[in-house]
C-alpha cells in the first residue's frame, strides 16, 4: 500500500519544515562555494577570477596521473590511511569499555578527563614534542632504549618507522576524545539487561560480549562508515611536520604533495583536481560500505 | 547504579591499563606546565622533564598581562554560546526529522548531506562566497559556516532512530504534536547524546581558528585560538629564544608558548567533569524514570 | 574528524611555522629578511645618483593602505615612528593591512580588494604579476626618479625584478640582509682551553672534531640545524651550490652543482662525520630547540647558523663564548660563504589601486637617499643624537631588535633601501666582528635562478618537485651511509631519469633570455 509522493509530503510536512534550515545551510555554505571545483578544469587566474580563466579540460588530471611519483604518493596515502583505520578505529571502543567497566568512579573520571587532553594539542606542538622524544641523541625514548643495552634508533629519518610513529601518535592523541561518543552510547544501555544476563549466570566477560558490545553496535557501525571516509583523507599538517628527506619514501602523501605543488607552487587548479579525484574515490568507498552495512545489519547512513 | 560483583582479575587489569593510559596522556602536559613555570636557563638547556626547576612565573604573568588574550577569551566564550545554540538547534531539528521512519525523500536528502563531506571547492572560492554574503568581520563568520557538522548530525540521527517506537507513540496517544514529541519526549530521553554533541560543538567552536583566520581582520573579534595561534605559530617562524611581551618584558618563548596553550584549553577541561556524570551507566534510564 | 575543508587553511598555518627551516628547494629566509650588499663602492655611487628629494613644500595629502607582515615578535602598531616620518616627509597617511598567513595575499588578489602597496616575495610576483594583479612599474619611472636611480645603481636587484617580458612588478628591497646570513661560528673558549687551532680546511675540521670528541665523548662537535638546506652554506666551501645556479666559470650556462665532482667530496665528508658521530644522528630533523640545547650544554662546538644567533647564544652561555670563524676550505684555495646581498622581498603596487600616484610617491620616498636615512635611523633628537660625528640611538633602544619593536624600523614595507649601520650600531661591539668579517668570504655568484615566464613556471613545478625529492632522498642516504659512496656516479646518472634535463633546459632558456635582455 504505497502512498503517493504528494501524500507523503503532506504527511511529513512538519518534518520537512524542521529539515529546511539545515538544507538551506548546506546549500549556502557548502554547495555554493563548491563552484570552486570548476577551477580544476581551468588554468585558474586568481586575479581575473573564474569567469575569465581559460578552460583546459582534463589537463590537470592528466598531469597528476602521468606523474611517475603519483602512484607512490597514492600508495603511501592508502597504506597510511588503512593502517590508521585498522589500529586507530577500535582503540576508542576498547577504551570506552574499559572506562565503563571501571568501578572506582573517581579514578574513572580522572582518567577520562586526562585521556582527552592530547586532543587539544595542535599538530605543531605535537610534532615538536615527538621530535624531542624521538631524537636519537637526546630523546627520552632512545635513552630508555640505550639503557636497555640497544643501539639508539633514528626514528624520524627511517622510512620504515614513519607509519608507526604517525599512527601511534594519532592513537595517543585521538583515542580519549573518541571514547566520548561510545560512552554516550554505553550510557543508553538498559541496566536491566545486565540484571537478566546475571540471572542467566553470565560472568563479566560474557556480559561485555553479550550485552555491552551489542548495545553500542549502531554507534560502532556509523563511526565505521564515517571513518572509511577518512582513509584517503589524511590531514596535511602532521605528515608534513614529521616528514623529511630521510623518510619521504613513506611520508610523502597526497596532502603533502598538494601542499608543495598547489600551495607553494601556486598550482591552484592542479591541487583542486587532485582533491576532487580524492573526493570521488572517497564517495565511492563510503557508498560501498554503506551498501554492505545495509545488507549485513540494520544501521546505515541512508 | 553500580553492577555488583567481587573484585576480580578483570578489575585489576582494567585498573592497570587505565593507569597506563592516564600516565601516557598526562606526561606532555606535565612537561609543558613545568616548562611554563621554570627559569630560563633550564628551559634553554632542555633540562625540564616532569617537574619545574628554578620556579618562576614570568611567563604566566606575561600571559595574564596580555590584553589580547583576554579579548580572545571574551570573544571565544561569546562565539561558543551563540554557536552551540545555533548548531544544536539546527542539528536537533534535522536529526529528528531524518530519524523519522519512512521520511519522504529520505535517501536523496541524506546523499545531499553526505556529499558535502567529500567535496570542497577550495579556500579561495569559499572566501569569496563568504565575503559576498557579508560575513567578513562579523561574529557570524565564526558561527555560521560550520554550523552543522555532518558527522554530528548523523550520529544524533542514529541515536534518535534507536529510540523505541513505543516511547514516541505514548506521547502521541497523550495528544502531543510532532514538534512537542521532540521537545517533551525525545530530547529529555536523549540527554547523553545531546550533551555529547553539545560538547563536540563546544570544543569545535572553541578550537576553530581557521574560519576566523580567513574572515576576521579586526583584532577585537579574534577568538582566543587565533590569538594563540598567532603567538605560537608565528612566533616560531624565526629562530628566537625570547619573546617580548605586551608589557615589554622578555620571556623565554618556549615557556610563554606552553603557558598560553595550557591556558587556552583550560575552560573546556573545566566543563567536562560536569558533563561526565551523564555518561555513566544507566544515565538514560535514570532520566526516563526521574 | 577533519573534513577537507580546512586542509588549505591548515596547510597555510603550518607553512608559517616551517618557513625558513623546511627542506624546500627555494632559498628560504626568515620573515622580514633581506640581504644587502653593502659594498662601499655601491653606496658611494648611490649617494651621487639620488639627491633630488630635498623639496621643502609638502605635496597633496594622501592615504594609502600597505599590505605587510604580522610578526608577533614586533607586533605592528599604527603609531610607529616609521609611519609618522612617512607622513612628515610625504604627507601620506599609511594604514597597515596585516597578512594573517601566507594565503592572505592570494585572498586579497582574488577578492579584487588589494591594498595599494604590497609587500611581496619574488614567488608571489611570479604568480600574480603575470596575471595582472600588480602595476608594471617600469612604465612609471618618470614619477619615481629615486627608484630609477636606485635600480641603476643596483644592477643585481635590477636583473631580478625585470620579468621575462620586460615588466617590473616589484622593487626588491636592499640593505638589511646582513642580519640573515648563514655563517660559521665556534666555541673559542673551548678551543683555547684545549689548545686547538681553528680549522681552516674540512680536513682540519675533521681532525679537530675528532679531538673534541675524545675530550668530550658525549658531544657531537659539529652541529647544524637546517638539514639539507645547510648544503647551501657548505656548498661554496666546495665551490658549488647544490642545485641550479649561474656557472661562475661560464656565466652563460646554468649549472647543477651536484654534478660537480666537488659535491661528492662534500657528501663524503658529511658521511664520515655522521659515521664517526661527529655530527648528531638527528642532523636532518633537528629543530631550533634541539640546537639551542646542544649549544648551551657544551655538546657542540662548531656550528653553522644565522649570524644573529652568535649574539643570542652568547647571552645564554654563562660560562662559554662563541666567535665567528672563517668557513673552512673544502676544495680550491679560497674560503667561501654563500653570496649574500639577495633580498627576501620587495614592494609592488596593486593594479586596481585608486591611489597609484600616492603609492609611487611612497616608493620614491623610501628608495631615496633621504628616505633611506630617515626610515633606517629615524630623526635626530627623536631617535638618536650625534656625538662626535657619530650617531647614537637613544637609550630606550637597548638592542637592535628594539628598533623594530618600538619604532618599526627594519620591518616589512617600511623601508626600501636600508642603512645597515643603523642596525649594527645597536649590536654589541664585541659581536660586530662577525658582521665585519662575513662579507669577506662571499662566493662570486649568488644562489639564484633567472626569472621564468608563467608557462615555464607551471611546467617546471612538478618536474622540480620530482628532482628535488629524488636528490634530497638519495643524498640523505649517502650521508647516513645507507647507500655506499661508490654508487655516487650511478646516482648522478639516475638524476637524468628525474627530469634533470627538462629543468636544466627551462632554466637555460630563461638565462639566455635574461642575458639577451640585459645586453
Amino acid at each position: 500500500m504505497k502512498q503517493s509522493v504528494f501524500h507523503r509530503i503532506k504527511r511529513d510536512k512538519i518534518y520537512l519544515l524542521l529539515l529546511f534550515p539545515a538544507l538551506l545551510y548546506y546549500l549556502l555554505f557548502h554547495y555554493v562555494p563548491m563552484f570552486g571545483i570548476v577551477v580544476s578544469f581551468m588554468d585558474y587566474n586568481l586575479f581575473k577570477g573564474v569567469w575569465h580563466s581559460p578552460w583546459v579540460g582534463l589537463k590537470h588530471y592528466r598531469m597528476f596521473f602521468s606523474n611517475p611519483d603519483a602512484w607512490l604518493i597514492v600508495r603511501n596515502t592508502l597504506l597510511l590511511g588503512l593502517y590508521k583505520f585498522i589500529f586507530a578505529f577500535p582503540a576508542p571502543i576498547a577504551l570506552a569499555i574499559l572506562f565503563y567497566e571501571m568501578r572506582l568512579k573517581k579514578f574513572r573520571r580522572f582518567v577520562q578527563s586526562v585521556s582527552y587532553l592530547p586532543f587539544f594539542l595542535s599538530s605543531v606542538v605535537l610534532s615538536s614534542i615527538m621530535i624531542m622524544l624521538l631524537s636519537p641523541s637526546t630523546g627520552w625514548i632512545n635513552k630508555a632504549i640505550q639503557s636497555l643495552g640497544f643501539e639508539p634508533i633514528n626514528f624520524l629519518q627511517r622510512p620504515e618507522w614513519f607509519r608507526t610513529i604517525y599512527i601511534a601518535s594519532d592513537i595517543w592523541q585521538m583515542t580519549g576524545y573518541g571514547t566520548i561518543i561510545f560512552l554516550a552510547a554505553l550510557a543508553a544501555i538498559d541496566p536491566q539487561l545486565y540484571e537478566a544476563a546475571r540471572m542467566d549466570g553470565a560472568n563479566r566477560w560474557k556480559q561485555t560480549l553479550h550485552v555491552t558490545i551489542p548495545g553500542i553496535i549502531p554507534a560502532i557501525v556509523i563511526m565505521f562508515i564515517l571513518s572509511i571516509g577518512g582513509i584517503l583523507n589524511i590531514p596535511f599538517d602532521k605528515a608534513f611536520l614529521l616528514g623529511n628527506a630521510g623518510n619521504m619514501d613513506t611520508a610523502d602523501i597526497i596532502s603533502t604533495y598538494v601542499y608543495r605543488i598547489g600551495i607553494l607552487g601556486g598550482g591552484m587548479s592542479y591541487a583542486t583536481a587532485i582533491n576532487l579525484s580524492l573526493g570521488l574515490v572517497t564517495m565511492a568507498l563510503i557508498y560501498l560500505t554503506n551498501v554492505a552495512s545495509r545488507k549485513v545489519g540494520e544501521t546505515s547512513l541512508w | 547504579m553500580v553492577r555488583k560483583g567481587r573484585v576480580g582479575a578483570f578489575d585489576v587489569v582494567n585498573f592497570l591499563l587505565l593507569l597506563f593510559v592516564a600516565i601516557a596522556m598526562l606526561f606532555p602536559f606535565l612537561h609543558m606546565a613545568s616548562v611554563a613555570i621554570s627559569s630560563p636557563e633550564y628551559v634553554v638547556r632542555n633540562e625540564i622533564s616532569f617537574y619545574p626547576k628554578g620556579l618562576q612565573f614570568d611567563a604566566l604573568r606575561a600571559v595574564f598581562e596580555d590584553n589580547r588574550l583576554w579579548i580572545g577569551y571574551r570573544n571565544s566564550i561569546g562565539y561558543v554560546i551563540l554557536g552551540v545554540f545555533i548548531s544544536m538547534a539546527l542539528t536537533i531539528m534535522a536529526a529528528y526529522a531524518l530519524s523519522r521512519r519512512g521520511l519522504v525523500f529520505y535517501k536523496p536528502i541524506m546523499l545531499y548531506i553526505v556529499f558535502t563531506i567529500m567535496f570542497f571547492g577550495g579556500m579561495i572560492p569559499f572566501y569569496l562566497v563568504m565575503r559576498a554574503y557579508g560575513l567578513m568581520d562579523t561574529i557570524w563568520a565564526v558561527v555560521l559556516p560550520n554550523a552543522i557538522n555532518t558527522y554530528n548530525l548523523i550520529v544524533m540521527r542514529t541515536f534518535f532512530s534507536g529510540m523505541p517506537v513505543e516511547v514516541e507513540e505514548s506521547g502521541r496517544i497523550d495528544g502531543l504534536s510532532d514538534f512537542t514529541v521532540l521537545t517533551r519526549i525525545v530530547m529529555p530521553l536523549s540527554k547523553p547524546v545531546l550533551l555529547t554533541i553539545g560538547m563536540f560543538y563546544t570544543v569545535e567552536i572553541w578550537n576553530n581558528f581557521q574560519g576566523a583566520l580567513l574572515l576576521i581582520r579586526d583584532p577585537n573579534l579574534y577568538p582566543l585560538q587565533l590569538v594563540i595561534r598567532n603567538l605560537v605559530v608565528v612566533g616560531q617562524a624565526g629562530d628566537v629564544l625570547e619573546a617580548t611581551t605586551a608589557s615589554g618584558h622578555k620571556v623565554i618563548l618556549e615557556s610563554l608558548k606552553y603557558a598560553i596553550i595550557l591556558l587556552g584549553c583550560l575552560p573546556v577541561l573545566i566543563i567536562y567533569p560536569f558533563i561526565q556524570k551523564h555518561f555513566e551507566q544507566g544515565a538514560l534510564i535514570g532520566s526516563v524514570k526521574g | 574528524m577533519k573534513s577537507l575543508k580546512w586542509t588549505w587553511a591548515a596547510a597555510a598555518a603550518v607553512a608559517l611555522t616551517v618557513s625558513g627551516c623546511s627542506s624546500n628547494n627555494n632559498n628560504n629566509e626568515p620573515a622580514a629578511s633581506s640581504s644587502g650588499s653593502a659594498d662601499a663602492g655601491q653606496t658611494a655611487s648611490a649617494t651621487q645618483s639620488a639627491s633630488a628629494s630635498a623639496s621643502t613644500a609638502l605635496p597633496e595629502p594622501a592615504k594609502i593602505r600597505i599590505f605587510t607582515e604580522n610578526n608577533t615578535a614586533w607586533p605592528p602598531k599604527p603609531d610607529w615612528g616609521v609611519w609618522k616620518w612617512v607622513k612628515e616627509e610625504t604627507n601620506i597617511d599609511v594604514e597597515q593591512v596585516l597578512a594573517t598567513g601566507p594565503e592572505s595575499l592570494a585572498l586579497a588578489v582574488s577578492s579584487g580588494d588589494m591594498p595599494d602597496v604590497l609587500s611581496v616575495f619574488p614567488n608571489d610576483v611570479q604568480k600574480f604579476g603575470s596575471q595582472g594583479a600588480f602595476e608594471d612599474l617600469s612604465k612609471h619611472m618618470d614619477q619615481m626618479p629615486n627608484v630609477k636611480a636606485f635600480l641603476d645603481s643596483h644592477p643585481d636587484v635590477m636583473s631580478r625584478v625585470v620579468s621575462p617580458n620586460g615588466e617590473i612588478f616589484s622593487i626588491i628591497n636592499d640593505g638589511a640582509g646582513e642580519g640573515s646570513q648563514m655563517v660559521w661560528f665556534y666555541r673559542d673558549d673551548i678551543f683555547k682551553k684545549n689548545n686547538l687551532e681553528v680549522p681552516k680546511t674540512w680536513d682540519e675540521l675533521y681532525t679537530v672534531a675528532k679531538k673534541l670528541k675524545e675530550i668530550y665523548p658525549d658531544s657531537y662537535p659539529f652541529l647544524f640545524r637546517h638539514g639539507l638546506s645547510t648544503l647551501d652554506t657548505f656548498g661554496p666551501s666546495f665551490d658549488i651550490y647544490p642545485e641550479f645556479y649561474q656557472d661562475p666559470a661560464d656565466p652563460t650556462k646554468m649549472k647543477f652543482g651536484l654534478e660537480d665532482p666537488n659535491a661528492k667530496t662534500m657528501v663524503e665528508w658529511l658521511n664520515k662525520f655522521v659515521k664517526e658521530k661527529l655530527i648528531p644522528p638527528d642532523w636532518l630533523t633537528m629543530d631550533y630547540k634541539a640546537w639551542t640545547q646542544f649549544m648551551s650544554t657544551n655538546k657542540a662546538f662548531v656550528t653553522v647558523q644565522f649570524i644573529g644567533q652568535i649574539e643570542i647564544m652568547n647571552s645564554q652561555l654563562t660560562d662559554g663564548h662563541l666567535q665567528f670563524m672563517a668557513p673552512p676550505i673544502g676544495s680550491g684555495d679560497k674560503p667561501y660563504l654563500p653570496k649574500g646581498g639577495q633580498e627576501g622581498y620587495g614592494l609592488a603596487v596593486a593594479s586596481t589601486s585608486k591611489n597609484k600616484d600616492a603609492a609611487y610617491r611612497y616608493l620614491d620616498y623610501i628608495f631615496s637617499e633621504k628616505g633611506k636615512d630617515i626610515q633606517s635611523w629615524g630623526k635626530e633628537g627623536e631617535t638618536y643624537t650625534t656625538v662626535d660625528g657619530k650617531r647614537k640611538f637613544n637609550d630606550n633602544y637597548k638592542e637592535a631588535n628594539d628598533l623594530r619593536v618600538i619604532s618599526g624600523i627594519q620591518t616589512a614595507a617600511t623601508y626600501g633601501w636600508f642603512d645597515f649601520n643603523a642596525w649594527l650600531s645597536l649590536v654589541k661591539p664585541e659581536e660586530q666582528y662577525a658582521y665585519v668579517e662575513a662579507p669577506k668570504y662571499r662566493f662570486p655568484v649568488a644562489y639564484s635562478r633567472p626569472n621564468l615566464t608563467s608557462d615555464e613556471a607551471a611546467t617546471l613545478s612538478t618536474a622540480n618537485d620530482q628532482l628535488w625529492k629524488f636528490w634530497t632522498g638519495e643524498v640523505t642516504k649517502f650521508i647516513n651511509g645507507d647507500r655506499p659512496m661508490s654508487e655516487w656516479d650511478a646516482f648522478i646518472k639516475e638524476l637524468g631519469k628525474h627530469d634533470l634535463e627538462k629543468v636544466r633546459t627551462t632554466y637555460q632558456t630563461a638565462l639566455d633570455r635574461q642575458l639577451a635582455n640585459t645586453k
